[in-house]
């Protein structure tokens, strides 16, 4: 009998310990969680690194930074006029030119260029911005003499009368007539060609100006604007990285000392407000689109606008991520793609150049719910503009918070620091101290504060629409809701 | 977008970047015939009974944390009339347990400041959180509840299933050349599951259930095919304890995995499909073996010195000389299967495709028949270098590299196997290489050209 009820207590052991439900020790709940995500993070503070600023005589500005971490040396610099120099005639010009400055130079053939670049395992990059010309190059420091040679090299003698120049033409002609059948590239065309007319800042997407302006654009008006633009005066070098101060002065003075100062006058103009877009809509009909690709936006202030109002553009700032910053708390993602299914993805953001800026809405839908789409994105402005919908100060809190734990992130080297300084004290007239005012500010930002920024910088009624997809899908739904399309045939 | 440069970015990159190895270097650059060297990185180890793994990455140079949870799952693993169910199952990972609402996932990580996303690969799926330092145990709680109660609700699910159709529409079906990439894998692999694409047919996406993403939930998501990492501002011993804490009572599962047989290839395929675009496109797809055969290291070095240098025979000859090639680049798929190498070419114009086809076979044959120089093997082993020693400046990228030796070749160290494979490889190598994989009977060609009406 006891050995009966020993083998039932076994039995009974066996079966608890093979069916004992699967679980952690730990019991999930709201208030574990409640718990664990209590955090608020300390305000950052960036120390700018050390660096030396020096200005040779013929205006070129240097900065130097040592970085002793890994045994390489980097060269960055920008060039101040970039496509904002452009006029119709010379559309794309800052883009051929940088293309084929990093292509051969007086000194160097196409290959001897490139043979040179693979046997120093030298990196440069060069490309056309709005306002500058930017570039970016890299090598082993022990190969430091022969990184700064390219640069000047490339910098100063450029060679644009070539063998290959009519080579490099028929590419920026094909690459311009395959992005005209690239949808993102049709919806940026219409929206910055409208937006922007006939300013420079939106000639980079007017493929069709592009294409007429090539056979304008010889080595002739290539040596021209190059003249116009990359000179020493304009232009600012940053080094960084292993190197011994004297020998790396010594190498710059070397190479660059000669380089001819050039003083140049350009005419710039700022982008005018196109009121007549208020409140329309453009679909761009492509036959095999299987998406309504769209992008609603107006014109928006420019960057001396914006830093005169430094505090209500950082409180502008947080309102937008709020409404739309692409996460899964913003207001447009939470209603179009969590509650409607209707987007992978939709972001809100601007920009503000020197000479004028852009507020603009992105996302891509099945072509039946654009019209949905639409007006749900300009109903939330709307209710956030008039405070129907309010911004709470978790809402804020959670922005600040976040920026808080991953400024540091950002700017963990001393790199990135001293281009964010650059950038501000050289194109944009700020304190070499910018970045922690800036950080300042934002951790001072209230729901109020948000709500009045966005009340005064969003313009629902101004959101300006253009859309790329299939006309027979997407037009039946703006009939019925008695909405005006122009349809333009591609 | 719209530069003439951004376009022909554009053009070339459609497709994910190279997976060119990396891994760590320190010290002095080389001279001229000094090996590379690769210290070890410094990461603890340490395994729970039920087979959950634990690496941790210690970084403390900035008071965060990534946490990152990796199952051993993804596309490879996905029969046919399931395939994208990996990433739709991902997908539907954000939609809640038992105790978390839907979307509250996000929330909790916003909440503290912190950032998450997740991501579906070949052979693995990734879910990851990064932090403050001072909430790493929220991550920690948050994988181990998704990892053992996730709980589906079947309208969420519908429309999570719409957004993911929506995904597939906006990346592959409205994209000209990544739907016609998708038709010349399909016609590259026929039973290998690199017949479909990671997001999945969208017919199998549509005809997937709530009982066929809990059933592949259940079989896959288990501690013994998982891998938990943490990099950052965190102590080896707390991470340990934690996930003893959170994910200790769990059980492992028996894992089954699908052994697909790819028939041998036994002539070239050629497709040709027509598109709305304006400049053709040429891809190629060589099938090759599994990502650490011993000579994979070959085959990238190989297609660097034919195709992707600057100074490549393909660019030196088709493009700067002829002038017949507007664009060209090559990369190597490597994973636990049988890979591929793919090269895309673009011609400057359609009727450019056939000599620039046969272009390339010919410079392909020239490097075969006539070798190559030493400056090209040293070039090469030159920006490998460079590379090395680049990468470390940010150790953390590292650590992908050694998950991804783990996952897909049970060999955390594997990238230290690379770099002596790099030391060790010849001019002899790259031929060997090239002879044995780039032969027309192991490859399959598409020409994506422009619609005629």
């Amino acid at each position: 009998m006891r050995r009966i009820i020993r083998n039932i207590l076994v039995i009974i052991i066996i079966f608890i310990t093979i069916f004992q439900p699967v679980a952690a020790k730990v019991e999930f709940n709201q208030k574990l969680y409640k718990d664990l995500s209590e955090n608020k993070n300390p305000i950052p503070y960036i120390k700018i690194p050390d660096y030396q600023r020096l200005i040779l005589k013929n205006g070129l500005t240097l900065f130097l930074a040592e970085d002793h971490q890994i045994p390489a040396l980097f060269i960055n610099g920008m060039i101040r006029g970039g496509r904002n120099l452009e006029s119709k005639e010379i559309a794309g010009i800052s883009d051929c030119m940088v293309d084929m400055m990093t292509t051969g130079t007086q000194n160097f053939g196409e290959k001897d260029l490139d043979q040179y670049k693979e046997q120093y395992a030298i990196q440069f990059n060069f490309k056309a911005d709005n306002d500058y010309l930017s570039f970016s190059s890299n090598a082993l420091i022990s190969e430091e003499e022969q990184l700064i040679a390219l640069v000047a090299e490339i910098l100063q003698k450029p060679q644009f009368g070539t063998d290959y120049f009519q080579r490099k033409q028929s590419e920026w002609e094909q690459g311009l007539k395959h992005a005209k059948t690239q949808e993102n590239d049709v919806l940026n065309l219409y929206f910055y060609n409208h937006l922007m007319e006939g300013h420079p800042y939106s000639f980079r997407y007017d493929l069709d100006l592009q294409l007429a302006a090539l056979n304008r654009i010889t080595p002739k008006e290539l040596l021209q604007h190059y003249q116009r633009v990359v000179t020493p005066n304009n232009t600012i070098l940053f080094v960084y990285g292993d190197f011994k101060p004297d020998r790396i002065l010594e190498l710059i003075s070397n190479y660059f000392s000669e380089w001819p100062r050039h003083e140049t006058k350009p005419k710039l103009t700022k982008v005018k407000e196109n009121k007549e877009l208020y409140g329309q809509i453009i679909l761009v009909n492509k036959p095999d689109a299987t998406q309504a690709k769209i992008k609603m936006g107006y014109n928006f202030f420019d960057q001396s606008f914006l830093d005169r109002n430094i505090k209500e553009r950082v409180a502008f700032e947080i309102a937008n991520q709020i409404y739309g910053g692409g996460d899964f708390e913003s207001y447009l993602m939470n209603e179009i793609r969590s509650i409607k299914g209707f987007a992978y993805d939709i972001y809100a953001d601007f920009f503000n150049h020197r000479l004028g800026g852009a507020y603009f809405i992105n996302t891509s839908v099945k072509p039946e719910q654009a019209c949905e789409t639409i007006t749900t994105i300009k109903q939330i402005m709307s209710d956030l503009k008039n405070g129907t919908q309010k911004i709470t100060e978790t809402e804020v809190f959670k922005i600040v918070n976040q920026r808080n734990a991953f400024f540091p992130e950002a700017f963990r080297y001393n790199e990135s620091i001293i281009t964010n300084l650059i950038m501000n004290v050289e194109f944009k007239d700020r304190d070499p101290n910018y970045l922690n005012k800036y950080i300042r500010l934002y951790n001072t930002v209230t729901a109020a504060k948000a709500q009045k920024a966005f009340t005064k910088y969003s313009f629902p009624e101004k959101l300006f629409t253009v859309i790329v997809g299939k006309k027979e899908a997407i037009l039946p739904a703006f009939q019925e809701q008695g909405l005006k399309v122009k349809v333009i045939e591609l | 977008m719209g530069s003439i440069r951004d376009n022909k970015i554009v053009i070339i990159t459609f497709i994910i970047l190279v997976t060119f190895f990396t891994g760590v270097a320190l010290g002095e650059p080389s001279k001229k015939d000094e090996p590379i060297s690769v210290p070890e990185v410094k990461y603890s180890f340490s395994k729970l009974e039920n087979g959950l793994e634990i690496f941790v990455f210690e970084d403390l140079n900035v008071p965060l944390v990534e946490v990152s949870l990796w199952y051993k799952v993804g596309s490879l693993d996905e029969p046919e009339g399931l395939t994208g169910i990996s990433h739709l199952l991902e997908h539907t990972m954000f939609l809640g347990t038992e105790t978390l609402a839907k979307d509250q996932v996000h929330n909790l990580v916003k909440k503290v400041g912190g950032y998450n996303n997740a991501s579906t690969h070949w052979s693995y799926t990734k879910y990851y959180e990064e932090l403050p330092a001072t909430n790493l145990e929220l991550g920690i709680a948050i994988e181990a509840d998704r990892m053992g109660n996730l709980k589906i609700n079947p309208v969420e699910f519908q429309r999570e299933k719409e957004v993911v159709m929506q995904e597939r529409r906006r990346s592959i079906e409205n994209n000209p050349i990544r739907s016609a990439y998708e038709e010349i894998m399909a016609t590259a692999f026929q039973q290998s599951p690199l017949h479909h694409q990671i997001i999945g047919w969208m017919e199998d996406i549509e005809g997937i259930t709530v009982e066929d993403i809990n059933a592949f939930y259940r079989q896959y998501y288990a501690p013994n095919n998982a891998v938990l990492v943490v990099s950052g501002d965190a102590e080896p011993k707390v991470v340990t304890e934690l996930a003893k804490q959170y994910f200790g009572d769990y059980r492992p599962q028996k894992i089954d995995r699908i052994v697909p047989i790819e028939p041998d290839q036994q002539e070239e395929r050629v497709l040709t499909i027509e598109k709305m675009i304006k400049v053709p496109y040429i891809i190629m797809i060589y099938k090759l073996p599994v990502g650490n055969h011993p000579e994979m290291t070959s085959v990238e070095f190989l297609l660097e010195i034919l195709i992707n240098k600057s100074v490549s025979r393909v660019n030196t000859e088709l493009k700067q000389k002829q002038e017949i090639l507007l664009d060209a680049g090559a990369w190597v798929s490597r994973l636990p299967i049988s890979g591929y190498a793919q090269v895309i070419l673009i011609p400057s114009s359609v009727d450019k495709v056939t000599e620039v086809t046969e272009g390339f076979d010919l410079e392909l044959k020239k490097l075969i028949d006539n070798g190559i120089t030493d400056e090209e093997l040293q070039v090469i082993k030159k920006s490998v270098l460079k590379e090395l020693v680049f990468a470390q400046k940010d150790l953390r990228s590292f650590k992908d590299i050694i998950i991804e030796g783990r996952l897909n070749y049970n060999d955390p160290d594997f990238y230290q196997k690379e770099i002596k494979a790099i030391n060790d490889m010849t001019k002899e190598d790259l031929i060997q290489a090239a002879k044995k994989y780039f032969v027309q009977t192991n490859r399959t060609v598409g020409y994506i050209l422009p619609q005629t009406n």
